[in-house]
């Protein structure tokens, strides 16, 4: 539970949680379109007012649930090599979820994950501190995420091969090297 | 199980017609413990006769009448509002239980004959802790009280006023604080599908002071229950419902189109929506749509808001 959660916000931080186990039950089974608040709200047992108190859709909900698995992911994380780690024990736990997310055919989920797992890595950091856009920085989470959703999606269909651990460090060390030649 | 059968007798046998204190009273008996019974505006209706007990909230009540909105506040930023909100949809009975409270509870809603939540029960353990069977006992306590309220006119035409203030607050876009109003909300999304509509009809030659505006709501509501309605500005506008994104007219208002037909009444639909929250948008859909389709003199008497 983060550490800055107010007291008076505990229960409606069960009321969250529950939907976000409802959403990940609901992906174990379907894709991510089929879904609909009133599914959501049914295995959740909450109403839809209640839903609709606090997420304004269901893509709401999912990028709330996707923050919330990168706080977990990134959280006491001392380098990339531990967060690389934690990703390839996401992906290969909820590779279900992950492949009914990929799924989806307006591709929204698809790009939903991509920037979630691109700044748990800390490269979604497309702008300066001007606020401006950085085209090199936009050039490679682009790039490299593109390469990493097919990367996953590849996993999952070979049913995540033996020598996945040697093929992901070799995945990760590209991205640092990308990342080097940004300095 | 035995001793719950035997309650639940017991419950069930409580005469009605003899008024609701008189059920209380016995509920009291049979339960164990208190409870009392507030609108939906917080207002006490009725408790136990001589119950004293040190509960805060019980003594509010008494002291007052009704809850504060400190106290009002409290439940929402304990999470009971939603909670209340979560069993209208399902049980229809909530546990209320926190440390901040000095004691647990139950709460149930009561239905007027229209199944407009009306008021809510509340039963405290203050004597004795709650039993496993108790959602059971107060749901069929809930059940007794709803129809003893029923049988007044009070809670018939206070359920219609409450319905039609939240519909108002609704369309007028006037809930800023969603906490407090997450139960009220439920209460008019009870019963609806999955795609809601805002429907506006209008009468021809009323306006809002216009008895015909509520004669014809009652004849809507009579027609079609499962809608929700209200009078609002010069129409008399209605929360529809249907399983299907798009609207099927002759099937989804099968029931009142013979009445729009036959009392010469027009009127204008929004696009779909599921969250009640953002009903003022729909509203404006709904009375554009009707204003621009008898603009149009096209002689139809329904107007979508995508010009169907």
């Amino acid at each position: 539970m983060p550490g800055n959660l107010k007291k008076e916000d505990l229960k409606i931080h069960k009321t969250k949680k529950a939907l976000m186990a409802a959403l990940s039950i609901l992906l174990e089974r379907q894709k991510f379109a089929q879904i609909t608040v009133g599914g959501l709200c049914k295995e959740a047992r909450i109403s839809r007012v209640t839903f609709y108190t606090h997420f304004t859709d269901k893509y709401d909900l999912l990028i709330h649930w996707l923050e919330n698995t990168k706080t977990e992911i990134i959280n006491n994380a001392v380098s990339y090599e531990v967060i690389e780690n934690n990703i390839n024990n996401f992906v290969a736990c909820n590779s279900k979820i992950i492949k009914n997310l990929l799924g989806d055919a307006n591709n929204e989920t698809t790009e939903l994950l991509c920037n979630f797992l691109l700044s748990s890595l800390h490269i979604i950091n497309d702008k300066t501190n001007n606020g401006q856009i950085n085209p090199q920085y936009v050039v490679l989470s682009k790039f490299y995420g593109g390469g990493l959703m097919n990367y996953i999606k590849w996993q999952i269909e070979n049913k995540f091969p033996e020598d996945l651990q040697m093929m992901n460090s070799y995945l990760y060390s590209i991205m640092l090297t990308m990342l080097k030649w940004m300095e | 199980m035995g001793d719950l059968s035997n309650k639940l007798e017991q419950i069930r046998a409580i005469k009605n017609g003899k008024g609701i204190q008189y059920i209380l009273d016995a509920a009291y008996k049979i339960l164990g413990n208190p409870a009392l019974i507030f609108d939906m505006d917080y207002k006490l209706i009725a408790c136990p006769d001589g119950v004293v007990n040190d509960d805060p909230i019980w003594i509010e009540f008494m002291a007052y009448g009704r809850l504060g909105n400190e106290t009002i506040e409290f439940f929402k930023n304990e999470g009971f509002i939603e909670s209340v909100a979560n069993c209208t949809n399902f049980d229809g009975v909530t546990y209320l239980i926190s440390n901040k409270l000095k004691y647990d509870r139950i709460f149930g809603q009561l239905n007027n004959n229209s199944q407009i939540s009306v008021a809510d029960l509340v039963a405290v353990a203050c004597d004795k802790p709650f039993d496993d069977d108790i959602p059971v006992l107060i749901k069929a306590l809930c059940d007794i009280l709803s129809k003893e309220l029923g049988k007044s006119d009070y809670y018939q035409n206070y359920g219609q006023t409450y319905q039609e203030n939240i519909i108002k607050n609704l369309i007028e876009g006037g809930i800023e604080d969603k906490g407090i109003y997450t139960g009220h909300v439920a209460n008019i999304d009870k019963g609806l599908k999955t795609n809601i509509y805002v429907a506006v009809a209008r009468i021809a030659q009323s306006d809002s002071t216009d008895p015909k505006l509520v004669y014809f709501r009652e004849l809507f509501k009579q027609t079609q229950p499962d809608f929700k309605y209200s009078i609002y500005v010069n129409y008399i506008v209605f929360f529809i419902s249907s399983d299907n994104t798009m609207l099927n007219i002759e099937k989804d208002l099968k029931k009142l189109i013979e009445i729009f037909d036959k009392n010469n009444i027009y009127v204008g639909i929004s696009s779909n929506f599921e969250n009640l929250f953002e009903s003022q948008r729909h509203y404006i859909e709904a009375v554009n749509a009707l204003n621009h389709g008898l603009n149009s003199n096209n002689k139809q008497r329904i107007f979508l808001h995508d010009g169907r």
